[in-house]
């Protein structure tokens, strides 16, 4: 129970509900799925502002992109045909072995994205995948996740409204993969590694993002791996080398879980995997 | 009772009488009721490991709107008990007070306050002003031993310490032979071996939650999740000095117990809030005080010698144990004692054997009664060591067991020697079928097709590997249990037993038993059990006890029953009681061919004719703890790039005796592997440097979800144990020692790594991979 | 305030603090039938309620979200009289020992078999494992679920 929250509102549009936020000041909170809100019981909080009536569950896609509208749970999206169609049904798989089954109902993108937890699988899947946010500030504005997990978030979302998450629809010259370590199957990721390659008729590739997050910081890209693949093919020597970079380059620490030794070895390891997982399909 | 007589209900999957109520969400559980004028408790608890307090100011608290009742050590009684609910004189320490002045781990209670709801209870504590000074603290136990160490329990009044000033609860050490010797002169030996556990938790999906309330005769009602509710009567009579006539314990369903709720945990600072305020009050634990201020495993240290000779017969086993009790002793001597008690019997072919143990304080969490008790760390050591010594010898590990395996008709001198924290009691094995159980599950896990092969697949390297185990049934001569049956006037029954069902089932168990020696439908029974009002006294639901010590008083109370039963027809029709028997509800005379159903028998005895209440009474206490036997078999996979293992296959086949109800006797198997294997693999609760528990939440204690599942294969292979109720035994415990051993022998047989360090995280096996390399 | 919602089937009103959970407002409202709330942050799975027919903690939303919406406890699907298949073989293949879990389970398994009514082992696994159940090792729980598609699949061809 949050103890301190004297106003539960509804707004019906999403002017309202920034007008609304803007209004109350710090002790409102946005509510997408409720569950950071929950977790963290913040005491400060006393006016809560449901989502519910701004008809920002949705999956639906253009010709472009696919376009999640923010209240949507990763649960919905595991579901959707959609997003099945992404890289082969690589992405919903993805999605499905995030947290729990029943937690996966209540957690939101544009939650997820908010809280911006450095072991959050969605900003490290989003990431990876280039994706896009559109900010409701009073009218709406586009702008990469990159560009959003740089600014100052709690500050910035005092002022506006994550309204939808963009994911381009990559063509079949595109591969992704992505994997979490953990300890049980209904688990935090203790290090986890995305990437997104693009190759060219010779196999060569063509564009590459990697990211590495709960290292145990958050998602990050791996700008030197990413030079490095460009315009090579995925040899095995390729592999061991894009390996050993990972490894070098990437900033870990220990935190209770595992030290940060161990993390550094994940990271080649995980590298390893996605690298030999994506030659397998291409 | 024959072995032969065809067995109509026992044997049978009948379906569980509270089954359907719970599957359809029935208020069955102790949190399900709603009083009128409840108060609400919460616990103030230690920030440090090891601190005086100096003063507390409860003024502002008590001041707060809402709040009704504040308790520390200014207010409260100050007698010394346990809180482990055990049968008196209890075994273990009296070192604990409702509250103190004195603080021994984080987590340790220093206030509580009663209020009219949860919330204001909570903003009451922040305002209680505690003064604390800082004392030592220790944290290893052996470091806890040495002279110098801060002493933990140094209060006069505390009794039953073996040595205060060494911070030692309970010390034991026994010898049969000479040990030394038999070592030295072993062909083979293994030396300088030792294994450690760690502190882990019972995870009860229902926390520990109580309500008290004064009843319409100003009588004081716990109603409590609890294993143990007489002894709970018992212990909240001696601390609070009640008449224990004026106090009723009732155990409605609980939500998972394992030895967590073996326990007083709220009861006492409920019941005193009741009597004072003559409100109810309930207390529930968080997740986070379940973890950090109810129970845990004993962790352990075992160090172990064995020696053999060249015939591969087991000479000599020198096993001595560190056991860190945590902040108070309860338990700590019993579980001391069952390490060795509960496993070196099992090797009665050593003639040599050494058992030496501490139980120690430290300024951490309370260690009390979990599943296993002591036989869990007991058999990592043993049959770990075992696996060593078998390789060095070049013998199979399983040939090695059955070669040296108590076997039916044998004994072990170790029965005598170690019982519950004091001396045993002598028994010789009736049932075993240890030796088919490893036969079993050997083909069962393909032994021959994987065991060091070490075969490969990508990264992972597959490993097989094995462990036997015993553990026991009730205490022998110690626990008593008894029973009620009652003929209703329908000739239906009720039966009462003050035995616990903690969700194992065993109301439904009793009444197999009942009805099958009363010839009549199991559905003729209904069981109410676990109330001190109304049921007969049993210790509870502990030491695998309920089917074998409970269900031998049911028996006893049905073959009574069946006495005044046949005793009764006998004088309606006319005739010798010699002449009648019973079958199908009916009484029937061999003779004449006439009978009288228990329908009819119920009316008249009630009504009509001669008439008497029909009630069959009996009580029991066992000689004897007929061990079940178990072999263990897991097959893993070891991600030799990570240090993750795989559990791939697990197979348990099990000696319980005669199993009474075949599905809930697989899902106690079930339940028990699965715990082990979080026991083994990833369950661990952490601390920092200052005894601050990092991580007590779900979050990061890592329990075992269906999908972390390997195959599991449970097979039971039924003995006649000539003492327990139709042949039966137990089964409640033994399943989850096997994890531990067998997986630290398949990881040891996939990639030639020994792990002894409890549990198996993928970060520690990683290092020791590297290491070797 | 006041939240109306449909429960079970059946419209009703309930006066909600702000800021409870759906946990608290319907064992406030004598809805002892969903059980846990200790671990408070959705990762037992005991206290688990449909929400428009999907399986969430109820531990985890917020009162105010169920407005308007509607959420089925373990009561919703049978009683005593007449339990629900997925109830019965839960019963019936030992997959109840000390029950608390079962509420919560059984209401995401009923959601699994309403979206798909012919899952593998590995899909009842996956959908069984948001919730944590110390007693029976879950075997016997997926074989109960097992069992119940069986008994739907009888009801329906009856």
């Amino acid at each position: 129970m949050l103890k301190n929250v004297k106003e539960y509102l509804y707004p019906e549009s999403l002017n309202e509900a920034l007008d609304l936020l803007k209004k109350k000041g710090k002790s409102a909170r946005v509510v997408g799925g409720g569950l950071d809100i929950i977790w963290r019981s913040p005491k400060s909080v006393e006016c809560l502002i449901d989502l519910e009536n701004l008809g920002l569950s949705y999956i639906e896609e253009d010709e472009k992109r696919i376009k999640i509208g923010a209240k949507t749970t990763i649960g919905e999206a595991q579901k959707s045909l959609v997003v099945g169609k992404l890289f082969k049904g690589k992405l919903t798989k993805v999605f499905s072995e995030i947290a729990t089954p029943i937690i996966r109902n209540v957690i939101s993108f544009g939650g997820s994205v908010a809280r911006n937890y450095p072991w959050s699988d969605i900003t490290a899947i989003l990431l990876t995948l280039d994706a896009s946010l559109v900010i409701f500030t009073g009218e709406e504005k586009e702008m990469k996740l990159s560009e959003f997990m740089r600014v100052e978030i709690e500050e910035f979302l005092d002022e506006a409204i994550i309204k939808e998450v963009r994911i381009d629809k990559f063509d079949p010259s595109y591969h992704f993969s992505y994997i979490r370590f953990t300890r049980t199957s209904a688990d935090i990721p203790l290090l986890d590694e995305g990437m997104l390659l693009k190759f060219d008729k010779e196999k060569k590739v063509e564009d590459a993002i990697v990211v590495i997050g709960a290292r145990p910081f958050g998602p990050i890209r791996m700008e030197d791996v990413e030079d490095f693949l460009l315009g090579k093919t995925l040899t095995d020597e390729v592999i061991g080398k894009a390996k050993e970079l990972v490894m070098e380059t990437v900033k870990v620490a220990d935190d209770m879980r595992i030290s940060g030794d161990y993390r550094r070895e994940l990271s080649g390891v995980l590298t390893n995997r996605n690298l030999m997982s994506i030659r397998e399909e291409i | 009772m024959s072995k032969k007589e065809e067995l109509k209900v026992v044997g049978d999957s009948v379906e569980k009488y509270d089954g359907l109520a719970l599957a359809t969400g029935q208020p069955l559980f102790t949190d399900d009721i709603n009083l009128p004028d409840m108060i609400h408790a919460k616990l103030l608890t230690s920030p440090f490991p090891h601190a005086e307090i100096i003063d507390i100011d409860t003024t502002e608290a008590e001041k707060l709107p809402g709040v009704k009742i504040v308790l520390t050590y200014k207010n409260t009684p100050r007698i010394p008990h346990t809180t482990a609910g055990q049968g008196y004189p209890e075994p273990s320490p009296y070192d604990a007070f409702i509250f103190d002045r004195k603080v021994r781990f984080v987590g340790d209670r220093v206030a509580a306050v009663g209020a009219e709801t949860p919330e204001i209870a909570e903003e009451a504590l922040k305002l209680i002003k505690v003064k604390y000074k800082n004392l030592p603290s220790v944290f290893d136990p052996e470091e806890a031993m040495k002279e110098g160490a801060p002493v933990i329990h140094d209060e006069d009044e505390s009794t039953g310490i073996y040595n205060k000033e060494r911070n030692i609860v309970s010390h034991v050490e026994i010898e049969i032979g000479d040990v030394d010797k038999a070592i030295k002169n072993a062909d083979f030996k293994i030396e300088g071996y030792y294994t450690k556990t760690q502190y882990a938790q019972h995870v009860p999906m229902e926390t520990h939650v109580t309500i008290t309330y004064l009843d319409e005769n100003n009588r004081l009602v716990i109603r409590s999740a609890t294993q143990v509710p007489f002894h709970v009567r018992r212990i909240i009579s001696q601390i609070l000095g009640i008449s224990i006539n004026n106090i009723r314990v009732v155990k409605p369903r609980i939500g998972g117990g394992f030895g967590t709720k073996q326990e007083i945990v709220l009861e006492d600072i409920c019941a005193l809030m009741t009597l004072r305020t003559k409100r109810p009050v309930r207390m529930e634990y968080t997740r986070r005080e379940e973890f950090v201020s109810a129970r845990t495993r004993h962790p352990s240290k075992i160090y172990i010698r064995l020696g053999a000779d060249s015939s591969g017969i087991l000479t000599g086993i020198d096993m001595k144990v560190v056991l860190n009790t945590g902040a108070y002793g309860t338990h700590g001597p019993t579980v001391l004692f069952n390490v060795g008690s509960k496993s070196l019997p099992i090797y009665n072919k050593a003639k040599n054997v050494r058992f030496v143990g501490d139980a120690v304080y430290t300024n951490l969490p309370i260690a009390g009664a979990y599943r296993g008790y002591g036989a869990t760390q007991a058999y990592f050591a043993l049959e770990t060591a075992i696996d060593e010594l078998s390789e060095k010898m070049g013998i199979d590990p399983v040939e090695f067991r059955k070669r040296n395996h108590i076997k039916e008709g044998e004994t072990s001198p170790i029965f005598e020697k170690l019982g519950e924290g004091r001396e045993g009691i002598p028994q010789i094995i009736e049932s075993c079928a240890l030796d088919k159980c490893i036969e079993i599950g050997k083909k069962e896990i393909e032994w021959d097709r994987w065991r060091n092969k070490k075969v490969k697949k990508g990264s992972y390297i597959r490993g097989v590997g094995m462990a036997i185990l015993m553990q026991g049934s009730g205490i022998p001569l110690i626990d008593m249990a008894s029973c009620e049956i009652r003929m209703n006037d329908d000739g239906s029954f009720q039966l009462f037993a003050g035995a616990t069902d903690i969700g194992t089932g065993s109301d439904t168990v009793l009444a197999q038993i009942a009805a099958e020696e009363l010839k009549t439908d199991y559905r003729n029974f209904f069981v109410y059990s676990s109330d001190t009002d109304f049921t007969p006294f049993d210790t509870g639901a502990y030491a695998s006890s309920t089917t074998y010590i409970s269900g031998g008083a049911v028996l006893k109370a049905a073959k009574d029953l069946k006495t005044k039963i046949i005793n009764y027809a006998a004088k309606l029709l006319k005739e010798d009681p010699d002449n009648l028997y019973i079958m199908d509800s009916t009484v029937i005379s061999k003779k004449s061919g006439k009978s009288i159903t228990y329908k009819e028998i119920g009316l008249k005895s009630y009504y009509e004719e001669k008439q008497e209440h029909l009630i069959g009474v009996g009580s029991h206490v066992s000689p004897k703890s007929p061990p079940p036997f178990a072999a263990h078999f897991v097959l893993v996979d070891v991600d030799t790039e990570t240090g993750k293992i795989i559990p791939v296959k697990y197979v348990a086949v099990i000696d319980a005796g005669v199993v009474i109800h075949p599905k809930l006797a697989r899902g106690q198997a079930m339940g028990a592997i699965v715990n082990g294997l979080g026991y083994a693999l990833t369950e661990e609760l952490k601390f920092t440097r200052t005894g601050s528990s990092t991580n007590p939440t779900f979050f990061d204690y890592k329990i075992f979800t269906s999908l972390d599942l390997p195959e599991i294969v449970v097979k039971f292979v039924p003995t006649y144990e000539p003492t327990g109720p139709f042949g039966a035994k137990s089964v409640a415990e033994v399943n989850i020692n096997g994890a531990l051993p067998s997986i630290s022998n398949a990881v040891y047989d996939a990639v030639g790594i020994r792990l002894k360090e409890a549990p198996f995280t993928p970060e520690r096996v990683f290092k020791l991979l590297k290491e070797r390399v | 305030m006041k939240i109306k919602f449909k429960l079970n089937g059946e419209y009703v009103e309930f006066d909600a603090y702000p800021g409870e959970s759906l946990f608290e407002l319907l064992r406030r409202n004598g809805h002892t039938e969903v059980k846990g709330n200790n671990c408070k942050t959705g990762e037992c799975g005991a206290c688990t309620v449909l929400l428009d027919g999907v399986p969430v903690p109820s531990c985890t939303i917020l009162a105010g979200r169920v407005k308007d919406r509607s959420v089925i406890t373990i009561k919703g699907i049978g009683d005593m009289e007449k339990p629900h298949p997925l109830q019965k073989s839960f019963v019936e293949e030992g997959a109840v020992q000390c029950g608390y879990c079962i509420p919560g389970i059984i209401l995401s398994m009923k959601a699994l078999l309403d979206e798909n009514p012919d899952p593998t082992r590995e899909d009842i696994k996956k959908a069984l494992s948001g919730h944590l159940c110390r007693c029976t090792g879950y075997v016997q729980q997926i074989e109960a679920v097992e069992k119940a598609i069986k008994l739907l699949k009888e009801e329906e061809n009856v």
